[in-house]
């Protein structure tokens, strides 16, 4: 069996004993560990979950440790090691649930974390609602949003000065769109530009106004927050005033 | 490379997550996921963008575009019914322009946005006469040189004798703004013209007109491109032929003024020379002149054209004269032989054939006058023509050819 490049780099490593080239190394294969972990769970790991995470790395490490030869070729061998580690720690969850369960801390640690999730829930179904009402989708911000996260950064910052501005904030909430020639004008950027990410502007927009902090605090846009607040306004077309 | 994301709505083919750089990606669908779950994922589970520009529209535009669809589907029922007939004189949506070909046999054709013939009409007797509706379907210029095809096998137009023949283009768009429709017409035309052979035996005089002048000439049954030209004309009160007015240079140079002549092309009129002076050296008459002036660089083709048909034509006459003569012999023969059977009748005939027979004689030997003199002119003007040519006015022959545009 012809030993892969791959192959040869670990067994560097192991000899060479520089933790930091170590720690790198295993760093660029993190994808490489989610995958394996997804596949066996069928299903995508949780954030909140760190232990899948920390176990697999763990495991991805002691493989590495482990690797000589005669164990094949590296990936297949720390794909094992990573499997097994992982059943061990799923099996002593099981095992584990009912005390977790008994502890009250722990139950309100974790009635919080599905209340976070609820919260979160809430908010974006409330957001989904918002969004309809200027004839938004979600799958148009997915093809509408700036793939390069400087454009994003751009399109933030002016959704954020918008937010500001009350007549502006007026003109959107009650005519379901953006007012392009005086965002123009008064945030100095092309009407281009706004023209280009007009659905991902009034999205970021919705989110400061209404203030779903949930989605905010995610993306961290809200380091300012709007000094005006419409979480409670609802807007019909005869209505000018607020 | 990791990403984090919450997710926003899940579906059977993908789901859709907001990323924690406030990206909205779409991913695949995997296990028991509910929104608002903060999930890990990496490249692999990206879902590729669809190129559709079509989920980047707002559901309005979405709903806007499908009731338009619907409209049009409509709209492109409904419109086949009223296509039997197309009347040029309402302003049909269908057709962009109308373009005019009149030689002798007058078609108009309706033609689309993108200048296909859409319909045919025969304008005059001699155009019923020929099969229109293979041009349906085809480019204007193609169209164009399919007409003088037909006219020349119809025998409307001779491209292999002496006298020139003019096939008259008129473009009338059918939106009195539009200024470069007429415009891209006529290079349409040109360029067909230097690619097609058939286009290069004729002279191909292209105008613009409007919808209104195409009324009015409609109206007073002249071709409209003369009309344009010309506001009435009226010979002997009756319609005008193509033909007449281009064989009158001065009306030609009055058509130059509003439209564009492309003449036959220049080998074209070499070729008929050539062929002509054969002709003539094969009935015996010298043409060692005109082949001298054709072979020189600054030949005067224009020129030499006309004067090769002169000799020509003196040449038919002095043909018609023989045969006449030979007519005259003819009858006296049959007068005698008759003479010799009945007598008054005879008499009576053999006067009015005598008669007939004078007649004839004197009009042949006017002829042959007429003939010999005219060669003789033609021959004095050969000689002087040679002279100047010989004497170098280079100047005079640039000239000329310069105005071949």
């Amino acid at each position: 069996m012809i030993n892969t490049e791959l192959d040869m780099l670990v067994n560097a490593l192991l000899q060479e004993k520089d933790e930091n080239k170590i720690n790198q190394f295993i760093n660029s294969y993190q994808p490489f560990v989610i995958k394996i972990i997804s596949d066996i769970k069928k299903a995508y790991v949780n954030l909140d979950q760190d232990e899948e995470f920390s176990v697999g790395l763990s495991a991805f490490y002691e493989a590495i440790k482990r690797y000589d030869k005669d164990k094949g070729h590296f990936l297949s061998y720390a794909k094992l090691v990573i499997i097994s580690r992982l059943n061990n720690y799923w099996q002593k969850e099981n095992k584990n649930k009912h005390t977790y369960l008994e502890d009250s801390k722990e139950t309100l640690q974790f009635v919080m974390i599905n209340n976070e999730e609820d919260t979160l829930k809430n908010e974006i179904e409330a957001f989904e609602i918002e969004l309809d009402k200027f004839g938004i989708d979600f799958e148009c911000l997915v093809d509408q949003a700036p793939k390069h996260k400087d454009t994003r950064d751009t399109a933030i910052e002016i959704a954020k000065k918008t937010s500001e501005e009350r007549d502006l904030l007026h003109h959107i909430f009650s005519k379901k769109r953006l007012p392009i020639t005086k965002m123009s004008e008064r945030f100095f950027i092309s009407v281009k530009v706004i023209k280009r990410n007009k659905h991902f502007i009034i999205a970021v927009i919705i989110i400061l106004v209404k203030k779903f902090t949930g989605l905010s605090e995610w993306t961290k846009i809200d380091k300012k927050g709007p000094k005006i607040d419409m979480r409670n306004v609802y807007y019909s077309e005869d209505e000018k005033e607020w | 490379m990791l990403y984090k994301g919450i997710v926003l709505k899940i579906k059977q083919n993908y789901t859709i997550i907001m990323t924690d750089d406030q990206d909205y990606i779409k991913i695949k669908t995997k296990g028991n996921l509910i929104i608002g779950q903060k999930i890990i994922f990496i490249q692999d589970d990206i879902l590729q963008k669809n190129n559709n520009r079509w989920r980047e529209l707002s559901i309005m535009r979405k709903k806007m575009i499908a009731v338009a669809a619907c409209l049009v589907l409509v709209l492109a029922m409904g419109g086949l019914y009223g296509l039997n007939t197309l009347h040029t004189n309402d302003v049909d949506i269908s057709v962009a322009s109308i373009i005019t070909v009149d030689i002798n046999p007058s078609i108009e054709l309706s033609l689309n946005e993108e200048n296909e013939v859409i319909a045919t009409k025969a304008l005059n007797e001699d155009a019923e006469t020929l099969d229109l509706a293979v041009l349906i379907g085809e480019k204007a210029e193609d169209a164009v040189e399919k007409i003088v095809a037909m006219a020349k096998e119809a025998g409307f137009i001779n491209v292999e004798d002496l006298e020139e023949d003019y096939v008259l283009v008129t473009t009338i768009p059918m939106d009195d703004s539009d200024e470069e429709k007429s415009q891209t017409l006529k290079e349409l035309i040109k360029e067909k013209i230097e690619e097609s052979d058939e286009l290069q035996n004729v002279n191909v005089a292209i105008i613009k007109a409007t919808k209104i002048q195409m009324l009015e000439a409609q109206g007073k049954k002249v071709p409209v491109g003369l009309w344009v030209v010309n506001g009435e004309i009226k010979v002997d009160g009756e319609y005008v032929s193509v033909r007449e007015i281009f064989s009158n240079k001065e009306r030609i140079e009055d058509f130059k003024d509003k439209g564009e002549v492309i003449e036959k092309k220049f080998e074209k009129k070499v070729g008929l020379i050539e062929k002509f002076i054969k002709k003539l050296e094969d009935e015996g008459i010298d043409a060692s002149d005109l082949k001298t002036r054709l072979g020189q660089p600054d030949a005067d083709i224009e020129l030499l054209l006309t004067d090769v048909k002169v000799l020509w034509e003196s040449c038919e006459n002095t043909r018609n004269i023989e045969k006449n003569e030979e007519k005259t012999e003819e009858t006296k023969e049959r007068i005698r032989e008759e003479g010799d059977n009945s007598e008054e009748k005879d008499k009576e005939n053999a006067e009015a054939l005598k008669e007939r027979e004078r007649e004839e004689v004197e009009r042949a030997e006017e002829l042959s006058e007429k003939t010999k003199e005219k060669a003789q002119e033609v021959k004095k003007a050969e000689n002087k023509k040679v002279e100047e040519a010989k004497e170098g006015s280079a100047k005079e022959n640039n000239g000329k050819i310069n105005e071949e545009e």
